[in-house]
């Protein structure tokens, strides 16, 4: 049997790049990893990952390949996500031209020869007829379990609860698993991430603007920005820039929230059966039991090799912020409230919230 | 409106020069100086491309004469005895050709041209234009042997000098930030002239007191922008925070917000020019300031926020507060060290027929900001969808 593919949502730093490697180690099932996170430029450029209508397979190669911009400043500037695991120093791409789906998606299933998977993909996907959006990416994922011999596929992208809407539409016969995890956790990772940080910087950049910096030169409002957003604009952008940006946690902690709050909504009209909601911190207190339940709910098999490789990729991990001071704890707990009244209505909390 | 010098005479009537003609001040002082005087008024025009100087300050005079519900009378005395001439105050003799520089012989000047901004990363164009642009006015004005010259400065060159303000020589100590400093400098180019100079030191310039019609986008208005995308950066973050979220903020609530109608301040400068006053500085200030903690509390929640909690010092400021308060630290002048302005220099001169002072009470202050936030609204751009 090989079950129904899936959709992993979250908020992101919520532990799914862990779920995503453990599927990778699925002998059925093929693991495709951040798809939705780059060719949307880190949640910037939506619309143009998703249009309406009918394109061609060139048109869509080039959502997939073209490079973008928020990813080729970050990587020009030595500021490189955890998920970026294309080998940039043995790759033919350089750090400011690198494809979005070069940046994990190919390297994560083909490690030792990315450069030639995209190659070929390329080939591939240039001889797609007309199609909407969605059965190219259904197409490329199924395309990719085949080619490896796998099954099934299940597609993990870090924030993708911001498009889950678009991925509900798009795959009306996947399975959605959301993982949650404590959002002051959550939002302490988020406060120190480079994707979110960047993502976080340039949300707030465009908004003073009233244009995306990095889709236009109009500075009339340059006036209105704080000297961190300037120094980060992207004909300022340096390293030492992007790391002095302050990005408070209560901040990331009401981003979360809203991200909870307006997921859970977008999620209410996913027919139970076909939605999972689990807990990061199940899985990393019993990966076993948590991944025999996503099988379960996806239909595939959960191999007791598998199970037992999976359990081994888990590190016991500790709560973080319980370590911060009173006052900061206090404050991520009421910039989650929102969130975990969202998350407690569906039966869902965590001890201390 | 002509560009043609010999249309004009001026020898029976004081001719006036406005610089900074197409700015807030200067263009309603030009409407001012046409309604209560008799004179030539030549006006300084920086060119743009396409679009002729007399083009660019004829359309927008004649948008104020409307704006302001001046007569429409006052359209004749534009296209008639207004003249734009291209220059830039930046360059030697402030660009503009021996010719015309010598039309300008016994005129009297206001120096109204100015940059706004603040921070301290466009120091050197402010400097360039406050210092260096008021030298290069003084010495065009100096060499038209000019007989008295208005320079608009601004009651906040005191800086963090708090309760009740003299007119006089300001120390450059306590300035804020490269903006007061430059006007300082400038106020500095114009005393150490020969010229028989006054200083014109407005407080927050507003729209008009019967229309609330403004070109401006700084002051009270840029502090209200600054809100209002607070509150889309909030919402673009948490769907619904603005409404939820309460943000401290640093302000004296108990402190007076001096805001002046901008029909006040060029009211009481043109008195002062008509009235032959002597050299000095002038507050154009508002006798009748508004609470500072009504006017905050005003702004947040025409702003889309709730009412803030204000607090005493940036110590008691969150996170999330203090990325609002980065964004608003130029208007610390005007939310701490409350200021009274001693208007008594123009009182002197003008005496009933100063303005008298603008209640911003009774609603009034609201009309303000809303007139403002419906244009703001109208012209907000779209942004990238976030999901």
């Amino acid at each position: 049997m090989s079950g129904r593919p899936i959709i992993v949502v979250g908020t992101g730093r919520c532990g799914s790049t862990l779920l995503s490697q453990i599927v990778r180690a699925h002998p059925d099932v093929l693991s495709v990893s951040e798809v939705f996170s780059f060719v949307t430029d880190l949640g910037a450029r939506i619309e143009r990952a998703f249009p309406l209508g009918c394109i061609d397979g060139r048109q869509f190669w080039q959502i997939l390949a073209q490079p973008q911009p928020r990813q080729s400043i970050l990587l020009e500037n030595h500021r490189q996500m955890a998920e970026v695991v294309y080998p940039l120093h043995q790759g033919r791409f350089s750090p400011n031209a690198l494809p979005p789906i070069l940046q994990a998606m190919v390297p994560h299933v083909e490690p030792g020869q990315p450069d030639e998977l995209f190659d070929s993909l390329s080939d591939e996907v240039a001889t797609w007829p007309a199609a909407p959006v969605a059965d190219h990416y259904r197409r490329l994922f199924q395309s990719l379990a085949g080619r490896f011999g796998k099954r099934q596929w299940v597609e993990r992208s870090g924030g993708s609860l911001r498009v889950v809407e678009r991925l509900i539409d798009a795959f009306p016969e996947a399975g959605i698993v959301h993982l949650v995890r404590d959002g002051r956790d959550t939002a302490l990772s988020m406060s120190r991430h480079i994707g979110f940080r960047m993502a976080m910087l340039c949300g707030l950049q465009t908004e003073i603007l009233g244009v995306d910096p990095y889709e236009c030169s109009d500075r009339s409002d340059e006036a209105d920005l704080s000297e961190e957003l300037v120094d980060t604009l992207p004909e300022n952008f340096t390293a030492d820039a992007f790391d002095r940006f302050d990005l408070p946690s209560a901040l990331c902690a009401h981003y979360w929230s809203g991200e909870i709050v307006s997921g859970l909504k977008a999620l209410e009209r996913v027919p139970s059966s076909s939605l999972l909601t689990m807990r990061y911190e199940d899985l990393i207190a019993d990966p076993a039991y948590t991944m025999q339940r996503m099988c379960d709910f996806a239909g595939y098999g959960a191999p007791a090799r598998w199970v037992a490789e999976a359990s081994a990729m888990v590190r016991n991990e500790q709560p973080r912020w319980p370590q911060l001071p009173p006052e900061e704890q206090r404050d991520l707990l009421d910039a989650c409230g929102a969130g975990f009244d969202a998350l407690e209505r569906i039966g869902i909390g965590w001890t201390g919230q | 409106m002509t560009e043609n010098l010999s249309l004009f005479s001026a020898d029976s009537q004081r001719t006036h020069v406005v610089t900074g003609a197409t700015g807030f001040v200067g263009s309603a002082l030009i409407l001012e100086l046409l309604q209560r005087t008799e004179g030539l008024v030549i006006a300084i025009v920086r060119p743009r491309e396409n679009q002729t100087p007399a083009e660019r300050l004829r359309q927008l005079l004649d948008e104020l004469v409307h704006g302001y519900a001046l007569p429409d009378s006052v359209h004749l005395e534009v296209a008639t005895r207004v003249l734009a001439v291209a220059g830039d105050i930046e360059q030697d003799q402030c660009g503009i050709d021996t010719t015309v520089a010598d039309a300008l012989h016994g005129a009297e000047f206001w120096h109204c041209a100015a940059s706004l901004q603040y921070q301290e990363r466009h120091r050197t164009q402010i400097e360039r234009t406050n210092v260096l642009g008021t030298a290069n006015v003084v010495k065009l004005a100096e060499r038209s042997k000019c007989p008295v010259f208005n320079m608009t400065s601004t009651a906040y060159v005191v800086g963090t000098r708090r309760g009740d303000v003299p007119a006089e020589v300001p120390d450059i100590r306590l300035v804020n930030n490269c903006y007061e400093r430059s006007k300082i400098m400038a106020e500095e180019q114009v005393q150490t002239s020969h010229l028989r100079a006054r200083i014109l030191r407005p407080s927050v310039v507003i729209g008009h007191s019967l229309t609330q019609h403004s070109i401006s986008s700084d002051g009270l208005y840029g502090f209200v922008r600054n809100l209002t995308k607070f509150r889309n950066a909030l919402e673009r973050t948490q769907p619904g925070l603005a409404t939820t979220l309460q943000v401290s903020i640093h302000v004296h609530a108990d402190g007076r917000l001096d805001l002046v109608p901008v029909d006040s301040v060029v009211a009481d400068a043109v008195g002062l020019s008509n009235a032959d006053a002597e050299a000095g500085y002038y507050h154009l200030t508002n006798p009748a300031p508004v609470s500072l903690g009504h006017a905050v509390s005003r702004c947040f929640e025409l702003s889309g926020l709730n009412a803030p909690r204000m607090v005493e010092s940036r110590d008691q400021l969150g996170a999330v507060d203090m990325k609002l308060q980065q964004r608003i630290d130029f208007y610390s002048s005007y939310l701490i060290n409350s200021k009274r302005f001693d208007r008594s220099s123009v009182q002197a001169v003008l005496g009933n027929d100063a303005r008298a002072g603008f209640d911003l009470d009774n609603g009034r202050f609201d009309h303000f900001c809303t007139w403002f936030l419906d244009r703001l609204e109208g012209s907000r751009p779209r942004v990238p969808v976030l999901r």
